[in-house]
C-alpha cells in the first residue's frame, strides 16, 4: 500500500509542467475604437510611465532651465547631474559624506514620496501626513520640512533635511542628508538655500521673482471676524503649482499699472482702488464662488440652479463662469464700500484658476467690458 | 501522596514570584502641591465624565485608565514622598491620576511615570546609574522631558531597525519615546487654560476691565469687545498704543490654530448640535477661533451652522468652569468648578443621545465583573482541588460546579455589557477573545463534568477561566489601548461578526481546551498519578476526544464562514492570508489527529500529545499570525504579545517533551496500586 | 468515528487475494494517506504563511498553492530573535522540497473520494460521516471551478464631478476591468475604426525569465515576437550616464528588477512585470523595444502600446493586466466616506453607482460587505483615493469578480456544519448512553 501510494505521489510530481519557448497568439477580437483608447506612437518615457521616475516633462518641454540657489558659505556648489534627478547641487566643503541637491518634479505624489523617504529609505513603520510637517519656504512657495534622523543606506546617525512642494503628482525636493551632526549644524544654510532657490528659462533674466500662490497672513495675524470656508484653505496636496516664471501672460489696457512687489500673476491697478490679478486655488468652484459672494454681503449659497445660470466669459480659451456683484467689499485682506467685484472663473484638474477684479462701482459698464476683454486674452505662457 | 508537595512547591514559587515583584515605590522628588487629596465621591463622579477620544465618547476613567497603562504599565501610580510632613506613600488611581495631570501640571509632571527596565537606556540618555542590572528605575516627564530630543534621535534610529533584530536597549527606546510623545500630548492639552497672561495698554484694559491678568476664557467672554479693538487697530496692531496687544493676538492665534485631520488629545467640549450634524466633539482650539471670529454674532456673515454652534456662549461657559476649576486655589473650589463643569457637559452629552453608553461604561470599569470571576474561578479551582484531595465529599465537588458556575455567570455579564457598550457582538478585538475563549472553553469543561463526574474537568475549568482571564487582564495593561476602540470598516457589520468571529473562537477555545486536557493527561502519565490504562487517564482521554471533537466542527464551520464572508467583502473567498493559513492549519490539525486515531496511527498518549501540538498550532493561529512580517509596527507592545506567544510555546513544547519522552521511556507503566486510589465520585444515592 | 472504512491496515480479513487494481484503489483510499496527506498540506500552509515575509502573496499563492512541486524555507527564530542572520538581519532559511498545491489536493480529493465516499460502509453510523465528506467534496469542486472558470479584476472611476466637467482622459464611466496581477501581452492591429487585439498570456511567457527567449507568432502575421528578459517585478529606468544596467538599454530606457526590503510586501510601484520584445518582420531589420504592465486606470483611460509599422500596417505591442470587458457601464456618481468622529480612520465608505447596458440603468449603492450582483458578476468596493487625505476629487476602485461558484462555498458550509453537528450529535448521544457515563453514576 505505501509502495503504490509513493508511486502515485512521484508520478503527480514528475508531471510537473514543462515551460516552452513557443507561444502563440490568440485569435484576433476586435474592438470600436471608443472602448479601447489608444495612444499610437507614444514615446518610450510616456510608455514605461518613466515621467514618474525622470525628470518631469514639463521641464523639458519649455527647454532646459537652469535651477539656481544662493550658496551658503562654507558649501560647494557642483555640476547639475539631471540624469541622477539632480538638478542643482552642492557639497559641504568641511563636511564628508554630506550633501544637498535639488530634484525637480519627481512623480509618484506627496504620499508616495514620503513614504520613499520615511519608509524605505529611512525604514520608518510609517511615513507622516503632509500636513503634519512644518512649513518651510521653498522655491518662493509655501513647501513643507521633512526632518529625518536614523539609519540611511545601511550607516546609522545619519539625518535628512527635505523641503519639498507639490505640483499635482509631481514632487519638487530639496533634499540635505549627511552625518546627523553636518545636517543639524547647517540647518540654517540649508534653510536660506531652499528659501533661494528659483529657477528661469535658460537664458532669461534669472532673478524673476518667484510666483507665490498662497499669500500666508502674517504669522501673528489676527483671525478676521469674516466667512470662512474649509473649500477656501489651501490644501497642500491637491493643488497644482505653476511653473516658477509667471504662467499667464495677456493683453493688459493701457490704464492698468503692474502691480509692484506683487506675486500673483498679472497683478495690475488702476484707477485708484480698482484691482485686478489672475490666481489659482484647491477646492470647488460652487463654494469658491461662495466665499466671494460673502465677500461682498451675499450671504445665502448659490443654488444649484443659480450656479448653473451664471453667465459665462472667455476665459483661457473656454467659457468660464462670471460673478458680477456690486456691494460692500469686506476679504480677509481688502476693504472697499460700494465695490464692484467681476470674478472669472473655471475649475479644472481641482483647481479653480480664475481672474479677479476689484473697483469701485463707478466704472459703470465700461469696467465689464475691459475686464471681458481682458480675460479673453489671457493665455498660459506654457 | 504527589498532591500536597506538589502544592507547597507550588506556592512557593508563587511566594518567590511575589517576592521579586514587590519593590520599595519609587520616590516623588519635592513638595507635593496638592496638600489634600481628592474627595472620593468627586473622583467617581468625575471619572464619568463624558469625553470623545479616538473616534469615540467614553468616560474621564477610561481615557485615565488606558493612558496610564500606555505610559505607566501598571493600573495604579505608586510613589513615596518626603514632604515637610514627613515620609508618606502616595497611591493613586488612573482618575486621582488624571486629576492631578489636569489640575497639577507641575506636581504630575514629576511622578515617576516612565518604567526603565534597562541600565542601558538609562545610560543612553546620559541618565546616571548605580549600575546594577536588576531591577526597574522610573523617570518623570519632567526629567525625560531635557532628553526629548536625545530620545526621538535614538527611538527613529531604533525604528529603522526590524522588530526582530533590535537590541533590548533599542526596544525600549522606542517604546519609552512612544509613551513620552502620548503622555506629552496630555499633559500639554489644557496649558491654554493652565495660567492666565498681563494686560497692558489702556486699550486692552478696557475690554477685559482693568485688571492686571486675564485668563482665555474671561477673553472669549468678551470676545465682542476684544474684536472691535483688533478691528480698530488694523494694521497697527504693533503700535505701543495697542500695549501688548499684538502679543495677545499671537498668544489667541496659537491656541485656534485647529489642526486639520486627526485630533491626538481628547475633545472635551461636547457639540450643540446632534451627532447627526456634528459627529466629532470640539478641540478647545476650535472654539475659539469661533468664538474669536465672532461666529455666533448676528452681524457677522458665517454660513456654516457648525461654526456658529462653536462660538455657542454655552461652550464659553463650560471652558470657563473648566479654566476656574485648573487654577481653583483650593480643593472646595475646584471640585465646585469641575462639577459644574461636568455637569454642563452632561447635560450637553444627554441632549445628544451620547450619555447613556458612557453611564453604562463607567458602571462597567466600577463593577469590574471579569476581576470578580477571575478571583471567583480561583476560589473554584481551590475547592476543585479539594474536591480532589477528598474525592468522597460530594458537597465539595457541588461547591466547585456552583462556583465556577457563578464565576462564569460573571464573565458573561461582563461580556454582555461589553457588547451593549459597543454595540457589537462579543469579539471585536484581540483584548475579547481572551474573555470569550476562558468562558466557552471553561463551559465546555464543567458541561464534560457534570457528564463524566471525574474531577479533573471540574479543576481545569476554573483555572482555564482564570487564566484566560488573567492573560485578558495583563494584555490590557500591556497592549495599554482602550479595548472598546471603534472598529474599522469591514468589520463592522454586526451579522458577520455575530456569526464568524464566535465559531472561529469556539473552534479556538475547543483547540486550547484539548490542549490543557492534553498536558493533565501528560501530567497524569508522568507524575504517576494514574496508570494510562486506569479510570482517569481513560476519562482525560474521551474528554479530550470530546473537546476536540467539539473543536474541529466549530473550527471547520468558522473557516469556511469566514471564507463565505471575505467572498462577500473582498471578492475572494480564500486569499492564503497569514491569519485565514493559521486557522486552516487548527482545521487540517485536528482532522488529521481524528483520522490518525481512526485508523490506529495514534491512540491515548499519541492522542494528548497531538493536541498539545494543536495548542502550539492555535497559538501560532490566533497571536503569531498578527506579528508575521508586514504591517508589523515596532511602537507599543507588540513585542510584549511576541514574548507572550514564546512563553506558550515553550509551556505547551515542554508538555510536548516532558510526555513524549515519558512514553518513549516508559512504554509501559507499572499498575498504580494506592489505598486513595478512587476512580470515579460517588454515586447519588 | 469508530466505524473505520475497511481500509489500511485493519481490512476486513477474509478477502481473497487482491488484484493489483484493488491494491491501488484501496491505497489511494486509505485513511493513512489521508492522515499523511493533510499533514503535508499543513507544512505546506506553514511554509506559504512564512514565505509571505519576503515574497509578495501572489506569488506565494503561485508558487505554493498553484503549483506542482515547491522547495518552501522555514524561517529559523527562536524568542522572536533570528538565528545566522544575513546581512540584511533575516534568519537562516531551513529549505524544504515538498510538493506543491496541486497534487496534494488532487490526491486528497481522490482520497476523499474513494475512501471517505464509495469504500466506507454506508450505513445510518456513517451518514454524518459522509454528508461532511460530500461538503468538502463539494468546496474541493468549489475551489477547482473557481481556479479554472472564474476571473476577477479592478475596476477604478473617478467621481463624475456635479459641474459635469470632466477631464479628459480620466476614466467616469467604463466597462472594462484589468486583473490585479496577472499579465498578458497584447497585440493590437489598428484597422482605423476598430482595433484588433490577440493575446498571450503571461504564463506562456514565463520561459523568458532569466536568459530564456520565447518566440510568439501567429498564422497570418508577417512578423515573429521575440520575447526576452521577463521580470515579475519590475522598475522601468531611463539609462543615464552614471546609471549602471544588467539588462540592455533601448531607446534611453532598461529594466531591472524591483526590490523591497526583507519582511514587507512590495509597494503597488514593484507590482508590474516587464520584458524586451524583439519584433522579426519576414523581410526587413528586426526591432526592439521595452515593455511593461504600469496600470493607469482611473486616472488615465488610454493605453500606450509600442506601436510599428511593418508592410504598411501598424501594430502595437503592449504588456498589461489581462484586460476584459463587462457588459455593462459603471459610473460613480457619489463616493462617500465617513471617518470615526475626531479620526482619520473609516467608519464607513460607499459608492453610489449608476450601471448601465444596452437597455436599462440601474443605481446602486456598493460599500463593504454590500457588493453588488448582476448578470453573474459581483461587483465589491475595494479602495477609494487619494488616500490618506480624500477627495475631491475622489475616485473608487472595484474588484468586480465572474465566478461561477461564488455561493458554492456558502452551501458547502452549511452541508458541513450539518453533517458534523449528525455525526458528532449522535456520537455524543450513543457516548452518553454508554458505560462510561452510567459507571460513574452507579
Amino acid at each position: 500500500m505505501t509502495r503504490s501510494s509513493a508511486f502515485v505521489v512521484f508520478s503527480c510530481l514528475a508531471a510537473a509542467a514543462c515551460s516552452s519557448d513557443t507561444a502563440t497568439f490568440g485569435p484576433a477580437q476586435s474592438f470600436p475604437k471608443d472602448q479601447r483608447p489608444t495612444v499610437w506612437d507614444a514615446s518610450t518615457k510616456d510608455r514605461l510611465d518613466l515621467a514618474t521616475m525622470g525628470p518631469a516633462q514639463g521641464s523639458q518641454d519649455a527647454g532646459p532651465k537652469a535651477w539656481k540657489g544662493d550658496t551658503p558659505t562654507g558649501w560647494e556648489e557642483l555640476a547639475a547631474e539631471p540624469a541622477r534627478f539632480r538638478n542643482a547641487q552642492w557639497k559641504l566643503t568641511d563636511a564628508p559624506g554630506a550633501d544637498c541637491y535639488l530634484t525637480v518634479g519627481v512623480g509618484g505624489g506627496v504620499a508616495g514620496n514620503l513614504h520613499r523617504w520615511y519608509v524605505q529609505q529611512f525604514g520608518k513603520p510609517s511615513a507622516p501626513a503632509p500636513e503634519a510637517l512644518p512649513p518651510v519656504e521653498f522655491a518662493g512657495r509655501s513647501g513643507r520640512l521633512a526632518e529625518l534622523t536614523g539609519t540611511l543606506g545601511g550607516k546609522a546617525g545619519q539625518a535628512a533635511l527635505i523641503a519639498f512642494y507639490a505640483e499635482g503628482d509631481s514632487v519638487t525636493s530639496l533634499k540635505f542628508t549627511g552625518p546627523e551632526a553636518a545636517v543639524a549644524g547647517n540647518k540654517d544654510k540649508f534653510l536660506a538655500l531652499a528659501k533661494s532657490i528659483r529657477s528661469a528659462p535658460a537664458g532669461k533674466d534669472p532673478q524673476a521673482p518667484p510666483i507665490d500662490r498662497n499669500t500666508p497672513m502674517p504669522a501673528n495675524h489676527p483671525p478676521t471676524g469674516g466667512a470662512t470656508n474649509q473649500a477656501a484653505q489651501p490644501q497642500p496636496q491637491a493643488q497644482p503649482q505653476p511653473a516658477a516664471a509667471s504662467p499667464f501672460a495677456a493683453t493688459v489696457p493701457a490704464d492698468w499699472t503692474p502691480k509692484a512687489g506683487s506675486q500673483k500673476p498679472l497683478h495690475h491697478t488702476f484707477a485708484g482702488d480698482g484691482e485686478v490679478y489672475v490666481s489659482q486655488l484647491g477646492g470647488g468652484l460652487q463654494q469658491t464662488l461662495d466665499i466671494w459672494r460673502g465677500e461682498m454681503g451675499q450671504k445665502q449659497p448659490l443654488t444649484n440652479d443659480q450656479f448653473a445660470a451664471l453667465p459665462k466669459v472667455a476665459f483661457l480659451g473656454e467659457d468660464a463662469v462670471l460673478l458680477d456683484l456690486t456691494g460692500d467689499m469686506v476679504g480677509m485682506t481688502k476693504k472697499l464700500a460700494n465695490a464692484r467685484l467681476l470674478v472669472a472663473a473655471r475649475a479644472d484638474a481641482g483647481t479653480i484658476t480664475f481672474c479677479k477684479l476689484v473697483a469701485p462701482a463707478a466704472g459703470g459698464e465700461a469696467l465689464l467690458a475691459s475686464f471681458r476683454q481682458f480675460c479673453a486674452s489671457v493665455r498660459r505662457t506654457q | 501522596m504527589h498532591t500536597p508537595t506538589l502544592l507547597s512547591r507550588c506556592w512557593l514559587l508563587l511566594l518567590l514570584f511575589a517576592a521579586a515583584c514587590s519593590r520599595p515605590a519609587p520616590k516623588y522628588d519635592g513638595e507635593l502641591e496638592r496638600t489634600e487629596p481628592w474627595p472620593a465621591e468627586f473622583v467617581t463622579a468625575f471619572g464619568a465624565l463624558p469625553l470623545m477620544h479616538e473616534g469615540r465618547t467614553m468616560p474621564f476613567s477610561t481615557l485615565a485608565a488606558s493612558t496610564l497603562y500606555a505610559v505607566h504599565g501598571r493600573r495604579d501610580v505608586q510613589f513615596v514622598s518626603a514632604g515637610k510632613d514627613g515620609v508618606q506613600t502616595v497611591k493613586l488611581s488612573p482618575t486621582e491620576w488624571l486629576l492631578d495631570v489636569w489640575c497639577f501640571p507641575k506636581q504630575s509632571g514629576r511622578y515617576p511615570l516612565f518604567r526603565i527596565e534597562n541600565v542601558g537606556v538609562l545610560s543612553a540618555l546620559g541618565f546616571e546609574h548605580g549600575g546594577q542590572k536588576q531591577g526597574f528605575e522610573y523617570l518623570s516627564y519632567a526629567e525625560l522631558l531635557p532628553v526629548g530630543e536625545k530620545l526621538e534621535e535614538l527611538a527613529e534610529a531604533a525604528s529603522g531597525k526590524h522588530q526582530s533584530v533590535r537590541s533590548p536597549v533599542e526596544s525600549h527606546v522606542a517604546n519609552l519615546f512612544h509613551q513620552l510623545l502620548v503622555y506629552h500630548r496630555l499633559h500639554r492639552q489644557h496649558e491654554a487654560l493652565q495660567g492666565s497672561f498681563p494686560v497692558e495698554g489702556e486699550p486692552m484694559r478696557a475690554v477685559v476691565g482693568s485688571v492686571d491678568r486675564v485668563s482665555l476664557a474671561v477673553l472669549l467672554q468678551k470676545s465682542q469687545e476684544f474684536r472691535t479693538l483688533v478691528r480698530e487697530a488694523g494694521e497697527q496692531f504693533e503700535d505701543p498704543k495697542y500695549g501688548n496687544l499684538s502679543q495677545v493676538l499671537q498668544f489667541v492665534s496659537t491656541v485656534a490654530q485647529t489642526p486639520s485631520g486627526p485630533q491626538r488629545v481628547p475633545m472635551v467640549l461636547p457639540p450643540l448640535l446632534p451627532p447627526a450634524e456634528k459627529d466629532a466633539w470640539h478641540p478647545l482650539s476650535q472654539v475659539v477661533d469661533a468664538v474669536i471670529r465672532g461666529a455666533g454674532e448676528p452681524g457677522t456673515k458665517v454660513e456654516d451652522a457648525k461654526l456658529r454652534a462653536a462660538a455657542d456662549p454655552k461652550l464659553v461657559a463650560m471652558i470657563a468652569d473648566l479654566q476656574a476649576g485648573l487654577l481653583a486655589p483650593t480643593m472646595a473650589e475646584r471640585v465646585r468648578h469641575l462639577d459644574s463643569f461636568r455637569a454642563a457637559v452632561v447635560a450637553a452629552a444627554t441632549a445628544r443621545g451620547e450619555l447613556g453608553k458612557v453611564a453604562l461604561e463607567s458602571y462597567y470599569y466600577g463593577a469590574n465583573w471579569h476581576f470578580h470571576a477571575m478571583m471567583t474561578f480561583v476560589l473554584a479551582f481551590v475547592l476543585a482541588v479539594g474536591a480532589c484531595v477528598l474525592p468522597r465529599n460530594r458537597i465539595l465537588w457541588w461547591a466547585g460546579m456552583v462556583t465556577s458556575g457563578g464565576a462564569l455567570a460573571m464573565l458573561v455579564a461582563d461580556v454582555w455589557l461589553r457588547c451593549v457598550i459597543t454595540s457589537h457582538p462579543p469579539i471585536g478585538r484581540l483584548y475579547d477573545t481572551f474573555l470569550f475563549i476562558g468562558g466557552t472553553g471553561a463551559l465546555a469543561l464543567l458541561i464534560a463534568e457534570a457528564i463524566l463526574r471525574r474531577r479533573f474537568a471540574l479543576v481545569l475549568a476554573p483555572l482555564l477561566g482564570a487564566l484566560m482571564i488573567l492573560l485578558a487582564r495583563l494584555f490590557e495593561v500591556a497592549d495599554g489601548a482602550d479595548t472598546m476602540r471603534p472598529l474599522q470598516a469591514v468589520l463592522l457589520s454586526n451579522f458577520w461578526l455575530a456569526v464568524h468571529v464566535p465559531t472561529m473562537n469556539l473552534g479556538y477555545a475547543g483547540g486550547v481546551a484539548a490542549a490543557l486536557v492534553g498536558c493533565a493527561w501528560v501530567v497524569v502519565r508522568a507524575a504517576r498519578i494514574d496508570h494510562p490504562d486506569g479510570e482517569l487517564a481513560k476519562s482525560l482521554y474521551r474528554v479530550n476526544y470530546g473537546v476536540t471533537c467539539f473543536g474541529l466542527a466549530t473550527a471547520v464551520v468558522g473557516t469556511i464562514l469566514g471564507g463565505v464572508w471575505a467572498n462577500d467583502s473582498w471578492g475572494r473567498f480564500w486569499g492564503w492570508d497569514p491569519k485565514e493559513n493559521g486557522a486552516m492549519l487548527v482545521c487540517l490539525s485536528q482532522i488529521a489527529l481524528l483520522h490518525a486515531r481512526m485508523c490506529g496511527m495514534v491512540r491515548d498518549a499519541g492522542f494528548a500529545l497531538w493536541s498539545v501540538a494543536t495548542g502550539i498550532i492555535v497559538v501560532f493561529s490566533w497571536f503569531h499570525t498578527n506579528l508575521l512580517g508586514v504591517g508589523l509596527h515596532a511602537y507599543g507592545f507588540s513585542s510584549a504579545l511576541l514574548t507572550g506567544v514564546w512563553i506558550s510555546y515553550t509551556f505547551l513544547g515542554l508538555f510536548l517533551v516532558v510526555g513524549g519522552l515519558d512514553v518513549l521511556l516508559r512504554p509501559k507503566p507499572a499498575p498504580i496500586t494506592r489505598p486513595g486510589h478512587v476512580p470515579a465520585l460517588p454515586t447519588e444515592a | 468515528m469508530t466505524a473505520a472504512p475497511s481500509t489500511g491496515a485493519q481490512a476486513v480479513p477474509h478477502v481473497p487475494p487482491v488484484g493489483p487494481g484493488e491494491r491501488v484503489l484501496r491505497a489511494l483510499g486509505s485513511m493513512r494517506l489521508s492522515v499523511w496527506l493533510v499533514l503535508l498540506l499543513m507544512l505546506q500552509v506553514l511554509l506559504g504563511t512564512f514565505a509571505q515575509s519576503w515574497l509578495a502573496i501572489q506569488d506565494v499563492q503561485r508558487d505554493f498553492f498553484e503549483s506542482w512541486f515547491v522547495v518552501g524555507e522555514l524561517p529559523i527564530s527562536f524568542w522572536g530573535k533570528p538565528l545566522w542572520p544575513d546581512e540584511f538581519n533575516q534568519p537562516w532559511r531551513l529549505r524544504i522540497p515538498i510538493p506543491g498545491g496541486y497534487p496534494v489536493m488532487l490526491l486528497l480529493a481522490v482520497n476523499l473520494v474513494v475512501g471517505g465516499l464509495v469504500r466506507i460502509k454506508w450505513s445510518a453510523r456513517t451518514a454524518g460521516i459522509l454528508v461532511t465528506h460530500i461538503g468538502i467534496l463539494f468546496l474541493l469542486v468549489a475551489s477547482f471551478v473557481k481556479m479554472h472558470f472564474s476571473y476577477a479584476g479592478m475596476l477604478g472611476v473617478f467621481e463624475t464631478p456635479a459641474d459635469g466637467n470632466l477631464l479628459p482622459g480620466r476614466v467616469y464611466e467604463t466597462s472594462r476591468i484589468v486583473s490585479s496581477y496577472a499579465d498578458e501581452l497584447v497585440l493590437l492591429v489598428d484597422r482605423g475604426d476598430a482595433i484588433e487585439e490577440r493575446t498571450v498570456p503571461e504564463q506562456q511567457l514565463w520561459g523568458a525569465r532569466n536568459d530564456g527567449i520565447v518566440t510568439v507568432s501567429a498564422e497570418g502575421l508577417p512578423f515573429t515576437v521575440q520575447v526576452e528578459h521577463w521580470v515579475d517585478h519590475s522598475r522601468a529606468l531611463p539609462k543615464g550616464p552614471m546609471v549602471r544596467s544588467l539588462l540592455p538599454e533601448v531607446d534611453g530606457a532598461f529594466l531591472q528588477a524591483a526590490t523591497w526590503p526583507p519582511g514587507e510586501q512590495p509597494q503597488a510601484e514593484q507590482e508590474y512585470s516587464g520584458c524586451y520584445v524583439t519584433v522579426r518582420p519576414n523581410s526587413g531589420e528586426p526591432l526592439k523595444a521595452i515593455l511593461r504592465s504600469t496600470r493607469r486606470e482611473p486616472f488615465e483611460s488610454s493605453r500606450y502600446p509600442w506601436t510599428f509599422t511593418v508592410a504598411g500596417q501598424r501594430y502595437g505591442l503592449d504588456l498589461r493586466r489581462v484586460t476584459l470587458d463587462l457588459p455593462f457601464k459603471i459610473k460613480l456618481d457619489k463616493f462617500q466616506k465617513r471617518d470615526h468622529p475626531g479620526t482619520l480612520s473609516p467608519m464607513d465608505f460607499r459608492s453610489y453607482v449608476t450601471v448601465r447596458d444596452g437597455t436599462s440603468t440601474q443605481e446602486a449603492q456598493i460599500f463593504m460587505n454590500n457588493p453588488l450582483r448582476r448578470d453573474g458578476y459581483v461587483v465589491f468596493q475595494s479602495n477609494w483615493g487619494p488616500q490618506p487625505m480624500g477627495g475631491p476629487p475622489w475616485y473608487s476602485i472595484f474588484e468586480v469578480a465572474n465566478n461561477p461558484s461564488d455561493l458554492w462555498p456558502m452551501l458547502a458550509c452549511f452541508v458541513i456544519a450539518a453533517g458534523l453537528l449528525l455525526h458528532f450529535g449522535m456520537k455524543l448521544r450513543r457516548f452518553l448512553r454508554s458505560s462510561a457515563v452510567t459507571r460513574a453514576e452507579v
